[in-house]
């Protein structure tokens, strides 16, 4: 097995014949920013010794939301990436142990789990008393974070399983449903606490500190718990994904069996592309299910978490950054192995991109604004008028920069990507990690900036901030636009698409 | 339609100053070895792939200058796939009518075709799901639905079965009695010489041969065919 993905992650890396500068720099760039991560809180000990005391008490609880954020990542992705897309590896003896293997080795190409990494990495180093055995505390989060992955892997198996079984999707709906309804309830029951101290994490999380009272025996007890179910972890998602792979792939064969009824006829050109580019969009499993959640999570949890309204705009740009990697990075995709014909048509090439253009501002809208709505409902205070006015070009400006940004990668640096499957990504999983890396980075920077506007009430400088950012996106899409023009551009995006299959 | 027509890919030159000239009302099979040409040239002509250099006509309309009014006058089936995957052959056809200005009658002609392709059953499936052969036969359709003056097949009959090959012979027979031209990129030799009245065999990107399809017919043409790809 271990033979067998090796082999397949050096092809995967042969395969990538651009950008390879790029690749060493991120892997450098993230040792640096690891190495950061636990060394840089060292030099903060003992300044605030009742900060380090509250953060001590934050580690069960972030323990739980390592694990939940890997959960989530996994459950979203249908059972995570895969290293060889299925369809093409079915002339291959690609085993489901190596796609279990293979799907572990890639989860970590998620920002939302590598933030999290690294965020424990960095707590871990802030609470361990100075003089105290730092590695023994990095080793139980190191622990926690790979018992995290392999169990959240084995529970997207199972939920994969489930949702394989005849009326499989309602009965997941209906557990999600379920479980929704129980952290709602105990949160706005004022439960959390109580939750949070009969949390299985608190066990392991405080494990971190063991290590520093001289407590070794209940330290290596912990840690051998955690390699314990490690192992149990990893023999279950094995086993899970052997019973997947021999069900029928039933939310795609549905899709694909289904008559879909006729529409009357477009009374315009860029009505019959938007009819046929959304879709493309709703009718893939993996678009349909990532809009889904997007438009659901981040929303509960705005709901929830009652944000104030000095960190709200950042919201928009978690919530577009998201809806971009759905397709938006790679937008011509869509149209799979249709590209030839698609450009074949009889069609001002400008009215395509902006149709495109369109179904990725839909995508990214939508989310959004169930969201920012869900946020203001429950915000804790009334904003004020500059607050208000920040979110707003905080939406604004992000929506603009990631359509931007995206259809500019998607015309650059074009993949062949199928969205048949529920696992799929409009990208390879490194290229994707590099994606949601940079959009992430640039719209929490815009969400602050925007955030530090409103609460010092500089409306002035957030409409300057707002006209400039929505200049440098609109001088993107000019160019871009530009760029959509030359032929040889759009045949070799069309060529590159196309190679799928 | 083309002339010094030359294609490059980087340092590939995938055609390499090709003069091709086809009539009207009649069929004209493009035939030579993988990497010949064929796919590149038919894609040039549908406008979907820019020429490096040269001249490329069709129907009298100039490719680089009016690519609209180009693509309006062929129909093109691509050498793969060719359907947007999770469109459906009556989404297909529709999308093709709209943006060709097809008259209102186009729902019968689309019927008419995906009947004698037999897609009538799977015309509201969307197309991920097709087989090979089903795909090849839509793009048929799609390339020969609004009758152009032009018709590129690139590989029509790869992988579609005999009632198939028959329908699609079908249509290329009447577009030729309707005065169209039509271009078949094949490596069915046989097939070629059966629907086509003449034969342009490429090599390296250059036109080596141009008969009359019957003369690659036979033994004799096969041997001679063979002997033009090396």
């Amino acid at each position: 097995m271990i033979a067998d993905v090796r082999a397949l992650v050096l092809f995967r890396l042969d395969t990538i014949t651009r950008g390879r500068l790029r690749l060493t720099i991120a892997l450098v760039a993230l040792v640096v920013v690891a190495a950061g991560a636990v060394l840089l809180p060292l030099r903060a000990r003992g300044l605030a010794p009742a900060q380090e005391a509250d953060a001590r008490l934050l580690l069960p609880a972030a323990f739980l939301g390592f694990v939940v954020t890997a959960t989530l990542a996994a459950i979203s992705s249908a059972g995570g990436r895969e290293l060889i897309v299925r369809d093409n590896a079915v002339a291959y003896p690609v085993s489901p142990a190596v796609d279990h293997l293979g799907a572990l080795l890639l989860s970590p190409l998620n920002l939302a789990w590598m933030l999290q990494a690294l965020g424990l990495l960095a707590l871990t180093s802030y609470v361990v008393p100075a003089g105290s055995s730092l590695a023994a505390g990095l080793l139980v989060t190191a622990a926690w974070v790979v018992t995290s992955t392999v169990a959240a892997q084995a529970l997207s198996w199972a939920v994969e399983w489930l949702r394989s079984l005849p009326r499989g999707p309602w009965l997941v709906r209906g557990v999600g449903l379920l479980v929704a309804v129980a952290v709602v309830s105990a949160l706005w029951g004022g439960r959390t606490t109580g939750v949070l101290h009969a949390s299985a994490t608190r066990r392991w999380g405080l494990a971190v500190l063991d290590g520093t009272d001289g407590s070794w025996l209940t330290w290596a007890v912990r840690v051998g718990e955690l390699v314990a179910l490690t192992a149990v972890g990893f023999v279950a998602g094995l086993t899970m994904a052997t019973v997947l792979a021999r069900r029928p792939r039933r939310e795609e064969s549905r899709s694909e069996s289904r008559h879909w009824p006729r529409r009357p006829w477009p009374t315009t050109d860029a009505l019959a592309l938007l009819r046929g580019d959304r879709a493309s969009v709703w009718r893939s499993v993996p678009l349909r299910r990532g809009a889904f959640i997007l438009t659901v999570l981040p929303g509960a949890v705005a709901a929830i978490g009652r944000v104030p309204w000095e960190t709200m705009p950042v919201l928009p740009g978690l919530v577009a950054s998201g809806a971009a990697l759905l397709f938006g990075v790679n937008a011509w995709c869509l149209d799979g192995q249709g590209a030839w014909w698609r450009a074949s048509l009889p069609v001002r090439p400008r009215l395509v991109l902006a149709v495109r253009a369109v179904v990725l501002l839909e995508t990214i809208a939508l989310p959004m604004g169930v969201t920012l709505l869900l946020a203001v409902l429950r915000a804790p205070t009334r904003p004020s008028g500059a607050q208000g006015l920040a979110l707003a070009c905080s939406a604004a400006v992000i929506t603009t920069h990631v359509l931007a940004r995206s259809l500019d990668w998607s015309v650059s640096a074009p993949h062949a990507a199928d969205l048949r499957s529920a696992r799929a990504t409009p990208a390879p999983p490194a290229a994707m990690a590099g994606y949601s890396a940079r959009l992430a980075l640039m719209t929490t920077v815009t969400g602050i900036a925007f955030g530090v506007c409103g609460t010092t009430g500089r409306s002035d400088l957030t409409l300057a901030l707002t006209a400039v950012l929505l200049a440098l996106s609109a001088r993107r899409l000019v160019r871009l636009t530009r760029r959509w023009d030359v032929p040889e551009v759009r045949a070799v995006v069309v060529q590159t698409v196309t190679q799928h299959g | 339609m083309t002339h010094a027509l030359t294609v490059r890919f980087g340092d590939v030159d995938a055609v390499g100053g090709l003069d091709l000239s086809v009539g009207a009302g009649r069929a004209t099979a493009l035939i030579g070895r993988n990497g010949a040409g064929k796919s590149t040239t038919l894609k040039v002509l549908a406008g979907v792939v820019p020429a490096t250099s040269g001249e490329v006509r069709v129907a009298g309309v100039d490719v680089r200058r009016d690519p609209i009014d180009a693509k309006r006058r062929t129909g093109y089936c691509p050498d793969v796939g060719g359907l947007v995957p999770r469109a459906t052959p009556w989404e297909h056809l529709q999308l093709a009518a709209r943006l060709r200005r097809m008259d209102p009658g186009w729902p019968h002609r689309a019927r008419d075709l995906l009947d004698r392709f037999e897609l009538t059953g799977a015309s509201d499936r969307v197309t991920s799901g097709f087989s090979h052969g089903m795909s090849r036969r839509m793009s048929v359709v799609l390339a020969a639905f609004h009758e152009p003056p032009v018709l590129l097949l690139d590989e029509p009959f790869d992988g579609v079965d005999p009632l198939g090959v028959d329908a699609t012979m079908t249509v290329v027979r009447e577009a030729v009695d309707a005065g169209r031209t039509v271009l078949i990129s094949t490596h069915l030799l046989e097939l070629a010489t059966d629907v086509c009245d003449d034969a342009i065999v490429l090599r390296g990107g250059q036109a080596v041969s141009r008969s009359a399809a019957d003369e690659l017919r036979g033994d004799v043409g096969r041997a001679r065919y063979r002997a033009l790809l090396t």
